[in-house]
């Protein structure tokens, strides 16, 4: 008897076989978080917003994630002494939001620079001095023109290079089918609207992997996902001041204005820190910023997408006689399973061992790689599993049933169908096992034929 | 039923094994050719190798050579009461003195020395995290510390400016990621 069980396990095997040989789909789609920072944060304060962000949001993301960080400079080589980086800064700013007032039309970046230019000499003409002006007191007027000028040159170049190298990483980190999250703080919601856009120009079947969640937005509109009908969002406190300062600057201007706060702490705070405001989940709005977050993760189609997060099955194929309850286990003549166990790299975790789990059945445990994400498209929302089975000639009864788990923060149980009492097989059943997943939720049913 | 068993696992292997995925290592986007020369070799005690005066002062005291400047040690033994916290600082602390001295000799940071130094700063981060909760320091407290003349911290952001979009990342298990500072 123990070798017709074999010689079951062996053809469903083999049925499987043409899926185990698609390479492509071992690995599992992962998701990973993205920042991109505000001005004035050296490299590691911006890695640590990073590290704050990863820490509120672990729970949902798979040992495999990673977390990227798109950072944009706080100074520049060649600054010199006269010239501060948070001037800098300030220039991006405002030669971003030019940008973003023409809608990113290069036919327009005319209209952009005067724009860009009517800002600076509104801002150093200023009262007392506006942001590129002050601070400095031991320069003349005139230095800090021309020191202006020069950079305001420089920073259209500067900007132009770090947004293209944003897409080349997002090329590079995307390209394997991952999936991305990403935060953007202040200034770093222009950086993001501006590298995302020129990214799904470049491969919109990619950029579709990509949300982006905005706090303290310092651009005018949140960059959409393609393809998406729900919207990314925002979090603007009413009292940060950074950007109700940089919305009147823009407004008075005819340039494109931060969006309007709609987030409030509940004592009276101007700030503007990522860690400190907007991942603050005791207040309003860094309660804001996370649900906004955490819902623009579960818009990603990752939810569903049976390739990244499916880790284990186990059928159970039970064979009986005519007339025999299936159900009833202690009435079974005979039953096996097989296991596909897989890690979060996609490895077997065991490999075929068999054991005796009641005195009248026999118990196999056979592995497999990759065999139920298998077929052409790991990210698919529906995979079909072509079952073969070998019965035993006295058999005529067979009922398939088992559990399918899913992995990482999202785990799932389903049970699958049992089919029930069947006759005819004529020592051969052939089935197809299906398991789709929509919006998150797993369903499986196995139809003979 | 062994042999068959065997033969499914070494197909499966066969097939996948081409495909690990998520590698965080992709082509650096930075410049990997640097001017200037080649570090000298280090000298005994000094994880920096030989320094030059300027070199000397950025770095500053060291006695015990692990790449921490002694006042700063100090402020590591105070604030952590834990071996392994602070032997993450200890780490954490090297790689931004380490930033000095790279910004002195004009060398490139690549986006795997980045991804490195990130994976110790998230792993200082998460023990520190662990041990003090909110009461641990911020890198801007460590930052003050560690870049507390006017040298230091002109090197410091003339470091960080040179990274201009250098990308980086780190682990979701950052302390079984962190490795040797390299020589700046």
């Amino acid at each position: 008897m123990k070798n017709k069980f074999i010689a079951a396990l062996v053809a469903i095997v083999v049925g499987l076989n043409p899926l185990i040989a698609t390479a492509s789909v071992c690995n599992p789609v992962v998701l990973h978080l993205g920042f991109t920072n505000g001005i004035q944060n050296t490299q590691p304060e911006a890695n640590e917003s990073l590290q704050g962000l990863a820490r509120k949001t672990k729970s949902r993301l798979s040992s495999s994630s990673r977390n990227y960080l798109f950072y944009h400079t706080k100074g520049r080589p060649g600054t010199g002494s006269g010239y501060s980086s948070f001037k800098l800064d300030v220039l991006e700013v405002y030669w971003l939001l030019a940008k973003e007032t023409v809608g990113g039309d290069p036919k327009r970046e005319a209209q952009a620079m005067a724009l860009f230019h009517h800002a600076i000499k509104d801002d150093t003409a200023q009262s007392g001095g506006g942001w590129l002006s002050n601070g400095l007191a031991w320069l003349t007027q005139a230095e800090t023109d021309a020191q202006t000028a020069a950079f305001a040159a420089a920073t259209v170049q500067n900007v132009t290079g770090e947004s293209d190298n944003d897409v080349k990483i997002l090329r590079a980190r995307l390209g394997n089918g991952d999936q991305l999250m990403m935060a953007a703080h202040s200034q770093g919601t222009l950086w993001a609207n501006a590298a995302l856009t020129e990214f799904a120009k470049q491969a919109p079947e990619l950029a579709t992997q990509v949300r982006l969640s905005s706090a303290g937005m310092a651009a005018s509109y949140v960059w959409q996902t393609p393809g998406s009908a729900v919207a990314n969002k925002y979090t603007t406190s009413s009292g940060d001041k950074v950007i109700n300062t940089i919305r009147d600057f823009a407004h008075a201007r005819g340039m494109a204005e931060p969006r309007e706060a709609n987030s409030s702490h509940s004592i009276s705070i101007q700030g503007h820190g990522f860690t400190e405001i907007y991942l603050d989940d005791n207040e309003p709005t860094g309660k804001a910023f996370l649900a906004n977050f955490l819902e623009g993760m579960n818009q990603l189609p990752l939810e569903n997408k049976l390739g990244s997060v499916l880790t284990h099955i186990d059928l159970d194929v039970n064979f009986g006689k005519t007339g025999q309850n299936l159900l009833d286990s202690g009435r079974w003549t005979e039953d096996f399973s097989y296991q596909t166990l897989l890690n979060a790299e996609g490895v077997v975790a065991v490999a075929g061992k068999e054991t005796r789990t009641s005195p009248t059945a026999m118990h196999v445990d056979q592995t497999f790689y990759c065999s139920f994400v298998g077929g052409t498209n790991p990210n698919a929302a529906s995979q079909t599993l072509p079952l073969s089975v070998a019965l035993p000639t006295e058999v005529t009864e067979l009922a398939i049933s088992g559990t399918v788990h899913y992995d990482g923060k999202l785990f799932y149980v389903q049970r699958i169908q049992n089919v029930g009492a069947q006759t005819g097989f004529n020592n051969w059943a052939f089935a197809n096992l299906t398991v789709s997943k929509t919006q998150g939720v797993v369903s499986s049913k196995i139809e003979f034929y | 039923m062994k042999n068959t068993a065997i033969l499914t696992f070494a197909l499966l292997l066969a097939a996948c094994s081409g495909g690990a995925g998520n590698s965080p290592s992709s082509a650096s986007t930075t410049p990997t050719t640097p001017s200037a020369p080649s570090p000298p070799a280090p000298a005994k005690g000094s994880p920096y190798g030989q320094l030059s005066s300027t070199e000397t002062a950025l770095v500053g005291t060291d006695t015990d050579g692990n790449g921490v400047r002694d006042d700063v040690d100090s402020w590591v033994q105070t604030t952590y009461s834990d071996a392994s916290t602070r032997a993450a600082a200890s780490t954490y602390v090297h790689w931004l003195t380490w930033t000095m001295v790279r910004s002195a000799r004009a060398h490139v940071t690549t986006s795997e020395e980045l991804d490195a130094m990130s994976e110790s700063s998230a792993c200082w981060a998460e023990k520190a995290q662990a041990t003090l909760g909110d009461k641990a320091p911020k890198v801007a407290e460590v930052e003050a510390l560690v870049f507390n003349t006017y040298a230091r911290t002109k090197a410091y952001l003339a470091w960080d400016a040179s990274l201009n979009g250098t990308p980086s990342s780190f682990s979701a298990a950052p302390c079984e990621h962190t490795s040797e500072v390299p020589a700046p």
